[in-house]
């Protein structure tokens, strides 16, 4: 049972981290019907940035370095989605899905040139959960219950997964607000239903197109940012969780948020659920190195099952 | 004015002999005078040639998004790799098998991502590349074992050139190996060239046109679309064989999705749906990574940061009206960019940010950078482009097929009706 238990909660730390990638995506297939594949990229960029402002050279508090960082990876993704993206046609594919590989390409050797491939010491106070006000106060007060030690039910919590979940929940109820709330967020699900007939209304598609980006790439940022002390920051950081966050985002429906963090979590759970049943325990090698097959097949699974995924709008169209 | 000939006159056929001769004089002098590394070189990028090939395929010829030929690439060359070492099988009859598991695996990822429109082929072949090469270590059937893993897998019978043929010195097997490697490529050329042009071939090119109008056509879109992919997977796996049979060595570090953004690389400098593209963007992406490696040391940062200024330069003077105004516009966004450029490098001191590396991180980036610079300034390829200059000089005139001698010809003068229906 304990076991079961902590298989649950692992994979909900796990689910935390893909749905951060997956939202983002979500966020920018809504905008422009299209999967942007730099996603991983353009979060660890981001999640670089506030290193180099927290760590690196000005040595500022995590939690300014974060707005920071936000802003700066918001303005990178407007500026990629204007100068890159915005001449081309979204209906044809093939230019934007090169454009977003070879941006892809492009900041991963970036932060490869300039930080290098190892994995960067990240000092405590750069992690972002503690510093919070209130929130790092109490966690770090349950220090025994929150450990990397098993805690008094038998069961290892790491400190920050908790903390992980509850800020993606508020990333989450965030993101609600700014689209359901404001008059942004209204153009912008207008623009995402029928962009013609928004560009009639008088909305104006372009602002709404680099708001999209601007709003993924910054909640992209805060995702790297909340998620680098545990995956560790380097550039390949988002590589495998790329997999994970393409099958999260087809689980819940390409053009749901809500949906990408519950296919987030679902991935998550099932990852370590069933690989730790299914999978051999007793070599736990074979459990390094099996995961990644697991979102593969899912993906194959949603596909062949239930193409819009679970929460997705179903496209009438015949083939 | 070009010169003009029709297409199937004795010009045609000695214009067309001519061109072959050349290549084939350029084929079989090139091993020679190369030396054996290069020539090395040279088979990895016809193995290249043929993966894009078959991507091309797949994506050029019928528009659909199918971003997986690295792994199908790895699984030839694994495929191969285990039935030599672990099944004493030979070389050659490892080609047949090792396309077989790449058709068999194309069709796995294809027949349920196909049935959908949109990105979602996209979707599972990108996590299916990204995912090979730790799947290639997952405990099932072995598969660590035939894969070898982390390590990689020696192929310890090497191709040899045998003792009956003097030309070849065994201490340089590659140019042996080259000619082994050109036959086949030659072949998957051959009938890919062939393909496209069939009833076949052009049913898949009417999909990717209108694929309402095909469906109407009577093009079945689904059998097409699946068999057409898992074609270009089976072109993958031959080119995976290729590439065992060249390095005689396979590891899962070398098909990565670094690879197939190479592919990707070659595919569109040398030209979407272009058969000849496939070579031409081969040779740029092998030999085009070993020189930046070794001919091209500057700061990663200062090119991008040269490469934005550049390019808002050429947007902001493009606005302008007057050729003065242009210079001017150029000229000042040149200077402050660059100004700005060294006071930003100066204020921010990042160890790194001015580091001369040329290896590993330098080339990807200018693959990047040369990949959406081609999709924005010239996305028809270096061939596409070639074609357009080339008809600057050599046209050469379609002739439309012969009518079946029992036609019966119901509008005598073509112009004449078209005259009268617009009058």
């Amino acid at each position: 049972m304990t076991l079961f238990l902590q298989r649950i909660i692992d994979g909900l730390q796990n689910g935390a981290i893909y749905s951060v990638v997956a939202i983002p995506m979500v966020l920018i297939f809504k905008a422009t019907t299209l999967i942007n594949f730099a996603q991983g990229e353009l979060a660890m960029i981001g999640a670089f940035f506030a290193f180099v402002f927290a760590v690196q050279a000005f040595n500022m508090n995590i939690i300014l370095a974060t707005i920071l960082a936000m802003i700066l990876a918001a303005a990178l993704g407007m500026a990629i989605e204007r100068t890159m993206l915005r001449s081309f046609d979204p209906t044809d594919h093939l230019p934007v899905v090169l454009i977003t590989l070879g941006v892809f390409y492009i900041i991963n050797a970036l932060a490869g040139d300039i930080w290098n491939y190892q994995a960067q010491n990240l000092p405590d106070d750069t992690n972002l959960l503690y510093q919070l006000p209130l929130i790092g106060d109490w966690m770090q007060g349950r220090s025994s219950f929150f450990t990397s030690e098993t805690n008094r039910l038998g069961l290892r919590i790491q400190h920050d997964s908790v903390g992980l979940v509850g800020a993606l929940l508020l990333m989450l109820l965030a993101l609600h607000v700014i689209l359901n709330r404001t008059k942004m967020g209204l153009a912008f699900r207008g623009v995402s239903s029928n962009t013609e007939s928004s560009r009639l209304v008088g909305i104006r598609v372009g602002r709404i197109l680099s708001f999209g980006w601007g709003l993924a790439c910054a909640f992209g940022a805060l995702g790297a940012i909340l998620v680098m002390p545990r995956i560790t920051l380097q550039p390949n950081m988002m590589l495998t969780v790329l997999v994970y966050a393409l099958a999260a985002a087809a689980f819940g429906g390409l053009d749901s948020v809500g949906g990408a963090a519950i296919g987030g979590f679902a991935v998550g759970l099932l990852n370590s659920v069933i690989l730790g049943y299914v999978a051999d325990i007793d070599r736990l090698s074979s459990l390094t190195a099996a995961p990644l097959a697991m979102p593969v097949v899912l993906l194959l699974v949603v596909l062949w099952f239930k193409p819009q995924g679970l929460f997705g709008t179903k496209t009438v169209e015949r083939v | 004015m070009p010169y003009q000939f029709k297409a199937g006159s004795a010009e045609h056929r000695t214009y067309r002999l001519v061109g072959y001769g050349l290549l084939a004089v350029v084929m079989l002098v090139l091993p020679f005078i190369l030396p054996e590394f290069q020539v090395t070189r040279l088979n990895r990028a016809m193995a290249m040639a043929v993966a894009i090939l078959g991507l091309n395929l797949v994506l050029g010829f019928s528009g659909l998004f199918a971003l997986c030929q690295s792994a199908f690439i790895a699984l030839g060359a694994f495929a191969s790799a285990s039935l030599i070492m672990d099944h004493g099988w030979d070389y050659w009859m490892t080609i047949p098998a090792g396309m077989l598991l790449a058709f068999l695996v194309g069709l796995m990822l294809g027949v349920p991502a196909l049935k959908i429109k949109g990105l979602y082929l996209a979707m599972s072949t990108v996590a299916f590349a990204a995912a090979f090469p730790s799947l290639t270590k997952v405990e099932f059937f072995g598969i660590p074992e035939r894969t070898g893993g982390a390590n990689g897998r020696e192929i310890t019978e090497k191709l040899n050139p045998p003792d009956w043929m003097p030309v070849f010195d065994v201490t340089e097997p590659g140019r042996y190996r080259y000619f082994l490697i050109a036959a086949l490529a030659l072949f998957a050329f051959w009938a890919v060239g062939n393909l496209v042009k069939s009833r076949p071939g052009r049913a898949v090119i009417s999909i990717r046109d209108n694929e309402i109008g095909a469906a109407v056509s009577g093009v079945e879109l689904r059998r097409f679309k699946v068999l057409n992919f898992g074609l270009s997977a089976a072109i993958g796996g031959l080119a995976g064989v290729m590439w065992a049979m060249n390095s005689g060595f396979v590891a899962e570090q070398d098909y990565t999705f670094v690879l197939m953004v190479d592919l990707l690389v070659g595919l569109v400098v040398g030209g979407v749906a272009t058969v000849s593209g496939a070579v031409i963007g081969a040779i740029v992406v092998v030999f085009g990574r070993w020189l930046v490696q070794t001919y091209f040391n500057y700061s990663l940062t200062s090119i991008l940061w040269l490469v934005g200024v550049v390019a808002l330069a050429v947007y902001l003077a493009r606005k302008q009206e007057s050729i003065k105004n242009k210079i001017m516009t150029a000229t000042a966004v040149l200077v402050v960019g660059w100004g700005l450029g060294l006071v930003i490098f100066a204020a921010i001191d990042i160890p790194g940010l001015y580091q001369l590396d040329g290896d590993g991180p330098l080339s990807q980036a200018v693959f990047g950078i040369v990949l959406i610079g081609f999709v924005f300034f010239a996305p028809q390829g270096i061939v596409g482009s070639w074609r357009k200059l080339w008809a600057n000089v050599v046209q050469i005139i379609p002739v439309p097929p012969a009518l079946p001698d029992d036609a019966e010809i119901l509008v005598k003068d073509m112009d004449a009706l078209q005259d009268s229906l617009k009058g």
